[in-house]
């Protein structure tokens, strides 16, 4: 994971900072924020939000933790937001179901019924264990790495995985 | 038919199955970086507007407090505080003619007017 380094970071302009932070994290951020909200559309937006909210609290950055810790963060946040105000979708239960059911209709997305299925499980986990899940598949995280963007010990985020396999696969089952 | 899958196995294909357009990324950053331009432009231009407010305000009241000390009539009607308003009678219309002479005599204006009305005769 590309971190700059703090101590010249907090020394540039806010425009060479955010340069810095579009190059190297766009992508990253995408996939934080593309499995939360699912489709290729909203992600874009949410996108483009994540990065005017990030803009305008740069400021505000304390640099006591790891910059994609703190991106990381924002970019959740958004994503959530972005499924609490948009009318599109419900809460709860149904919320998932309007997720699926927007992913089904999603010209960018192009799994089977299986995957749907899959999909349905993780939404069946508890947030941090989706949490994991989104950062070790679609940001492609580490162990080590997820450690440090959640702020838990190694130890925990591997048991809390197992975990939450273990119960996939008995989702799967049901399903 | 799930259980013969390993999870890795079906969570990469999953994220597989999550397209994006072509070159996607490769505009993303020139994109984001003309949003962020955008929204610079955006807050320099609240920020010149208000700037802009705040001057015409300011100007505004000046103006208005300047029209309001320099107006006679304003100051005849705070209680003849300047002789100017004296030698207009439109502004004593209102003005009983008993309050008029306790002001004239009470700041020793009566002689004067006599004496100019005795040099206006001659």
């Amino acid at each position: 994971m590309i971190e700059p380094d703090i101590n010249a970071f907090k020394h540039w302009e806010k425009n060479v900072q955010m340069n810095w932070i579009v190059k190297h994290y766009s992508k990253d951020l995408y996939w934080v924020i593309r499995p939360i909200v699912k489709t290729h559309e909203n992600a874009d937006d949410v996108l483009q939000n994540t990065f005017i909210k990030i803009y305008k609290s740069l400021g505000s950055f304390n640099y006591n933790s790891k910059l994609f810790s703190w991106l990381y963060r924002i970019a959740v946040n958004e994503s959530l937001n972005f499924l609490k105000k948009n009318g599109k979708y419900s809460r709860g239960e149904t919320l998932n179901e309007d997720l699926i059911a927007a992913l089904k209709n999603d010209p960018w997305f192009d799994g089977d019924e299986a995957l749907l299925k899959l999909e349905k499980a993780l939404l069946k986990l508890p947030p941090r264990q989706q949490e994991i899940f989104r950062l070790k598949y679609f940001s492609q995280k580490t162990f080590d790495e997820i450690s440090q963007i959640l702020g838990v010990s190694t130890g925990s985020l591997k048991a809390s995985y197992h975990l939450a396999v273990k119960k996939i696969k008995q989702i799967l089952n049901l399903l | 038919m799930e259980n013969k899958h390993n999870i890795e196995n079906l969570m990469k294909s999953l994220k597989s199955g999550y397209k994006t357009p072509e070159n996607y990324f490769d505009e993303l950053e020139s994109r984001l970086a003309n949003g962020m331009k955008k929204e610079r432009a955006k807050k320099r231009f609240l920020y010149s507007l208000s700037v802009a407010a705040s001057v015409l305000l300011i100007f505004g009241m000046s103006i208005f407090f300047l029209m309001k000390k320099e107006d006679p009539y304003n100051q005849n009607k705070t209680g003849f505080s300047h002789p100017v308003s004296v030698n207009d009678d439109a502004f004593f219309d209102d003005i009983d003619e008993e309050t008029i002479e306790e002001y004239l005599v009470d700041n020793g204006l009566m002689d004067e007017i006599y004496d100019e009305t005795e040099i206006n005769i001659n």
